[in-house]
C-alpha cells in the first residue's frame, strides 16, 4: 500500500512540472529545456529555510515558490525574442550553467554532497508525515494549480498567449504588445516548479545536483510532448505514461540493474513512434514543426 | 479640418529624409512627410514603390538606413515592433492575415480586449470582474458580427473563409481594436464593391472614434480609396511626392 502511496506522491510532483512546463511548451509555443533550475530552485531554497535557518514548513514552501519564480526573470527576458531551435539552445545553457552554480556554492548547497535531513510536511501542530497523507497533500496542490492553470488558458489570456504562440507578427501588428504578460507567465510558471521542487525535498528528506541534471529536464519535455502540449489532459497523461513505463517494465521480470538501461531505450523507441504516428501527443495538442 | 501647413500643431507621424536599401534597390530614397492629428493619408504608388516599406518602417519591421523617423514626437528608429503595437500603432497587410485558428467570434473579441488585456490573477481568480469584461466586448463585437451577415458563421474558424472575407474581418478586427494609427495596405484590393464600401466604413468608424486618430492607406491607385483623404502621395521608385 506505501508503494502506491509513494506513485501517487510521484506522480503529484511531476505532474506539476509537467503542467507548469506544458505553460511554457503548449501555450506559449517554447521548448524549454530549464524547467529544472526552476524546480531545484524551489527545492533548494525550500531545503537551506528549513534545515539552515529552521523555518516553519509553511514559509519555506513560500520562499521555495518565489525563489523558483524570481529564477524565471533572466530566463524569460532572455527568451523575450527568440523563436524555435534557439529557445532550445539558451535554455540548456541557463540549465548547464545553474547545475554548475549549485554544485560548486558550496557553503549553500552542499555542492555534490547536496543537503540532507530536510523536515518533513506540516502545517503549524499539523504534521502530515504518513506517506498517504503526504500522496493526498501533494496530489490537492496538483489538481488546485491544474484547475488554475485550466481557467487561465481558458480564458480571454489563453486567446492571446495562443496569438503571440502561432502569430507572433500579427499579434504585434494589430497592437498587442504582450510583453507583460510573457513574464507573468513565466513567473507562474516557473513557481509551479518551485512547488513541485518544494514537495520534492520535503518528500525524499535529501537533494543533490543529481535530481535536477540535464536529463530530468528531457524527460519533463519528454513528458509534454508525449502527452500533448497544450491540451486538457495531455501533460498529465505524459507524466503518469512515464512513471508507470518503469514500473511496468519490473513487473516483466526485469533485473534491477537492467531497468535503467532498457527505461531509455523503451522511452526512446516510443518518442520517435509518437513523432511519426502521433505528433500531436496522446491527448491532440499543440504540434511543433 | 487640421492641413499640413499648420505648423502649430506636432504631427503624430513625422519622418524626415529617410533612406532606405534592399538589396540593390533604393526601396526609399530621401522620403520625407508628416500627419497631422486626425488626418487620412492616402500613398499611392505601383508595384515595388515603397509603400509596403514605409508601413514596415512605421511599425518597426524595417529600420531605415538613415533619415527620422518620429512618432507623437518621439524618436521611433531602432524601436522594437512591440514599442510600435504599445504606442498604438496597427497594421493590416495586403494579402490578408487573420488568426486562422481561431473563431470569427474570437479574433472580434481580441480586438476589443486589446486594450485591457486582464491580468492573469484577475482573469482566473476573479471571474465577476472578467465576465462583466467579456459582456461588454460581446456586446460590440456582436453588433459588428450582424452588420457584416456574419452572425449565423461566428463560430467558423477565420482560416476557412475566403480571400475577401479575410481581407475584411482582418479591417473588422482592426477596427474594433484600440490603437492611434492605422496603417492598412492596399485594404480594399480585391473586394467586390459591397464589401469595399463596408470596408471604408469599418475604417472610417475607427477613425471617428478618436478624433486625433490616424489613418495611412497604401494604394496602387486613386481610385481605389473612394474615402476621404486629407491628403496624397505619390510614390514612384522610392521617391515621394505630393499631389494635394
Amino acid at each position: 500500500m506505501n508503494y502506491l502511496y509513494h506513485l501517487i506522491a510521484m506522480f503529484a510532483i511531476s505532474g506539476l512540472l509537467a503542467i507548469s512546463l506544458d505553460l511554457l511548451v503548449g501555450h506559449l509555443g517554447l521548448l524549454i529545456l530549464c524547467q529544472s533550475v526552476f524546480y531545484a530552485g524551489g527545492a533548494y531554497a525550500f531545503a537551506l529555510s528549513t534545515t539552515q535557518w529552521h523555518l516553519p514548513f509553511q514559509l519555506g514552501l513560500l520562499i521555495g515558490i518565489v525563489v523558483g519564480g524570481l529564477l524565471s526573470v533572466p530566463v524569460a527576458l532572455a527568451l523575450r525574442r527568440l523563436r524555435g531551435d534557439a529557445v532550445v539552445l539558451a535554455s540548456l545553457a541557463f540549465l548547464l550553467l545553474f547545475i554548475e552554480m549549485i554544485k560548486n556554492l558550496r557553503t549553500f548547497t552542499g555542492g555534490l554532497d547536496g543537503i540532507q535531513d530536510i523536515p518533513p510536511m506540516g502545517f503549524g501542530s499539523l504534521l502530515i508525515g504518513s506517506p498517504a497523507g503526504f500522496a493526498w497533500a501533494s496530489l490537492a496542490f496538483l489538481v488546485i494549480s491544474w484547475a488554475f492553470l485550466q481557467r487561465l488558458t481558458g480564458s480571454s489570456i489563453g486567446l492571446f498567449l495562443h496569438a503571440l504562440r502561432d502569430y507572433p507578427q500579427l499579434s504585434t501588428a494589430l497592437g498587442q504588445d504582450l510583453t507583460g504578460m510573457h513574464l507573468k507567465v513565466f513567473f507562474l510558471a516557473a513557481a509551479i516548479a518551485g512547488l513541485a521542487g518544494c514537495l520534492y525535498a520535503t518528500y525524499s528528506t535529501y537533494i543533490s545536483p543529481d535530481v535536477f541534471a540535464t536529463s530530468s529536464s528531457v524527460m519533463l519535455l519528454v513528458m509534454v510532448l508525449l502527452g500533448g502540449p497544450g491540451s486538457r489532459f495531455g501533460p498529465l497523461a505524459g507524466a503518469m505514461a512515464l512513471l508507470i513505463l518503469p514500473e511496468s517494465i519490473r513487473i516483466l521480470g526485469v533485473g534491477n540493474e537492467a531497468i535503467g538501461a532498457i527505461h531509455q531505450v523503451v522511452i526512446g523507441l516510443v518518442l520517435v513512434l509518437f513523432s511519426g504516428l502521433r505528433p500531436k501527443g496522446i491527448f491532440r495538442g499543440y504540434e511543433f514543426r | 479640418m487640421a492641413t499640413n501647413s499648420d505648423s502649430t500643431v506636432e504631427p503624430r507621424i513625422a519622418v524626415t529624409r529617410v533612406s532606405k536599401r534592399l538589396g540593390d534597390i533604393h526601396a526609399l530614397c530621401q522620403v520625407s512627410f508628416s500627419v497631422l492629428p486626425g488626418e487620412t493619408v492616402v500613398l499611392i504608388g505601383g508595384n515595388g514603390s515603397g509603400k509596403t516599406t514605409v508601413l514596415d518602417m512605421l511599425s518597426g519591421v524595417v529600420v531605415p538606413d538613415c533619415g527620422e523617423v518620429r512618432i507623437d514626437g518621439i524618436r521611433a528608429i531602432h524601436r522594437v515592433p512591440q514599442w510600435f503595437a504599445r504606442r498604438g500603432v496597427l497594421r493590416t497587410f495586403q494579402s490578408p492575415r487573420v488568426f486562422e485558428q481561431m473563431t470569427i467570434r474570437e479574433c472580434l473579441d481580441m480586438g476589443t480586449w486589446t486594450s485591457s488585456i486582464p491580468g492573469v490573477v484577475s482573469a482566473t481568480v476573479w471571474p465577476g470582474a472578467y465576465r462583466n469584461q467579456a459582456s461588454v466586448a460581446s456586446r460590440r463585437s456582436a453588433d459588428l458580427l450582424t452588420r457584416l451577415g456574419w452572425s449565423s458563421i461566428a463560430t467558423q474558424k477565420a482560416g476557412e473563409l475566403s480571400y475577401g472575407q479575410r481581407k475584411l474581418l482582418a479591417l473588422a478586427q482592426l477596427a474594433l481594436t484600440p490603437g492611434s494609427f492605422a496603417l492598412c495596405d492596399e485594404p480594399l484590393a480585391g473586394l467586390d464593391a459591397d464589401k469595399s464600401a463596408l470596408g471604408i466604413q469599418l475604417l472610417e468608424t475607427w477613425k471617428r472614434e478618436g478624433p486625433t486618430r490616424v489613418l495611412l492607406i497604401a494604394t496602387h491607385d486613386l481610385d481605389s480609396w473612394p474615402g476621404d483623404a486629407t491628403c496624397q502621395y505619390q510614390l514612384e521608385n522610392g521617391v515621394l511626392e505630393r499631389l494635394q
